[in-house]
């Protein structure tokens, strides 16, 4: 597979804890064409004077228009990479290899997408450790159907994206809805568990009421193709 | 590479060339009209068709027709010799007719077994002069684009071309080892990768001399970002032989 040119795009809202280890971890991977881009929603830490030491690009966006999908499109439209990196400020790859394994899936044309293991950390709470290790297994899996896919930690191609982006009438699981219409025509998602992150809060964020119901209503709404 | 096509094709992948081939409605030359075509040519009568600049390829069986091959070679024209049929007395006698023009030997793929095909193509290797296949079979194609042939004929159809021109460039452009998804699922517990030399907590910061190899699981880091990692604090603590990851390593604020 020759490496494609690839745009990572990192959502921010005060990750000051998490993301001077984040850039650290993306600067140091051992892939040969990568660009970062960081899109930060009115962070009030450090997190910008953070960034600004390293070579990434920064998109502001307010809290006026915020929007999940919206911060990923105004990121992605920013960059020149065919393929998309999606990473949230406050994960940390595993190591150098995860560019490079997450990357390599696309060298089947008909996979347009494809998203990597999320593990807890040593103190992350024991709701979270529990999603997470049940959740993100050790085996590769191809979906055709199964439109699980988590932009905490994904990458997708970019004509995919231009064709379908994220869809801004939702808040939150745009990544479940974006898979969903995307696998319609007989394309293919990956999960690659050698593309690994460190998710310190998890992908059920320990046990946030509100984000529960709000996810829950917006899946339903993709269930029922309503989105 | 130059990928001959009879059919004509929009995409034109990086580190490919396309090129018209004509085999002709009725199998002669006389519809090869621009200047840079391949084209079909079994009598002397289509080769004094041929237009100035187009090339010529004989086929399968007249490799032997001497004449026809002189012609050629009187016109100074490039030929594209297609060996199927020819014994080592008319090979060589092919090539002396064929002295002083610029000849690329052709092998028209017909070969229902893959260790036939694949020993043609040794064989074309040692000749020590260009080298184009004729096939329609798609994982032979992309074998003569990854084996370094200068051409592939398609007398019918239209081959991968994108995944022909990922071969093509992952040769030329040598830098990037590509890498694939059984290659890597083969690797693991079995790479190298950093840990530390003794028991550290979080908090303590990484000297290069705390660092150690070990061979672990896929998730550690390679052992040439030592010098990156030396001078970084610790956030978790991390024992002897565990692997050492971003996810150990403390951000500064």
């Amino acid at each position: 597979m020759q490496s494609l040119p690839v745009s990572v795009v990192i959502r921010t809202k005060n990750e000051a804890r998490w993301i001077d280890a984040c850039l650290f971890a993306v600067m140091n991977q051992d892939y040969p064409d990568f660009e970062v881009i960081l899109v930060d929603n009115e962070s009030t830490d450090a997190t910008l004077e953070i960034a600004s030491r390293y070579d990434c690009r920064v998109v502001h966006l307010s809290d006026e228009e915020f929007n999940f999908s919206l911060a990923l499109n105004r990121g992605i439209e920013k960059g020149r990479g065919d393929l998309v990196a999606i990473l949230s400020g406050h994960c940390v790859p595993v190591n150098e290899q995860w560019l490079a394994r997450m990357a390599m899936n696309f060298d089947d044309d008909r996979v347009v997408a494809c998203y990597g293991k999320q593990e807890p950390l040593p103190d992350s709470s024991p709701f979270d450790k529990r999603d997470l290790w049940i959740t993100f297994g050790l085996d590769r899996k191809v979906q055709k159907r199964d439109y699980f896919f988590h932009n905490g930690n994904s990458m997708v191609r970019r004509d995919v994206w231009r064709e379908t982006p994220f869809n801004e009438n939702i808040h939150g699981v745009e990544d479940q809805d974006w898979a969903k219409k995307v696998l319609k025509n007989g394309s293919r998602i990956v999960y690659e568990p050698t593309a690994s992150v460190f998710h310190h809060h998890g992908i059920h964020h320990d046990r946030s009421q509100a984000r529960v119901d709000r996810v829950v209503r917006v899946i339903e709404l993709i269930q029922k193709d309503r989105t | 590479m130059i990928v001959w096509l009879s059919e004509k094709s929009d995409l034109v992948p990086e580190g490919l060339t396309l090129g018209q081939l004509s085999i002709g409605a009725d199998g002669s030359a006389s519809d090869c009209v621009e200047e840079g075509c391949l084209a079909r040519v079994a009598t002397r009568d289509e080769a004094r068709e041929l237009p100035a600049g187009a090339l010529a390829l004989v086929p399968a069986g007249q490799g032997a027709n001497i004449p026809l091959l002189e012609n050629l070679a009187a016109d100074g024209r490039e030929v594209y010799l297609t060996v199927n049929g020819l014994g080592p007395k008319s090979f060589d006698a092919a090539m002396q007719a064929l002295s002083g023009i610029r000849v690329t030997l052709c092998f028209e793929d017909a070969s229902s077994d893959d260790f036939g095909f694949f020993r043609q193509l040794a064989w074309l290797k040692a000749r020590g002069c260009p080298v184009a296949v004729s096939t329609t079979d798609p994982a032979r194609a992309l074998a003569v684009a990854a084996m370094q042939f200068d051409a592939l004929v398609c007398l019918s159809g239209v081959p991968d071309l994108g995944r022909m021109g990922l071969l093509v460039l992952a040769r030329e452009k040598a830098a990037v080892r590509p890498m694939g998804v059984d290659e890597v699922e083969a690797l693991a517990g079995a790479e190298a990768s950093l840990s530390v030399s003794r028991p550290m907590v979080a908090g303590e910061r990484l000297a290069a001399s705390d660092l150690a190899v070990v061979t672990a699981e896929v998730r550690g880091l390679m052992p040439s970002l030592a010098s990156v990692l030396a001078g970084k604090t610790l956030g978790y603590g991390i024992a002897p032989g565990e692997p050492l990851t971003f996810g150990h390593v403390k951000g500064d604020m």
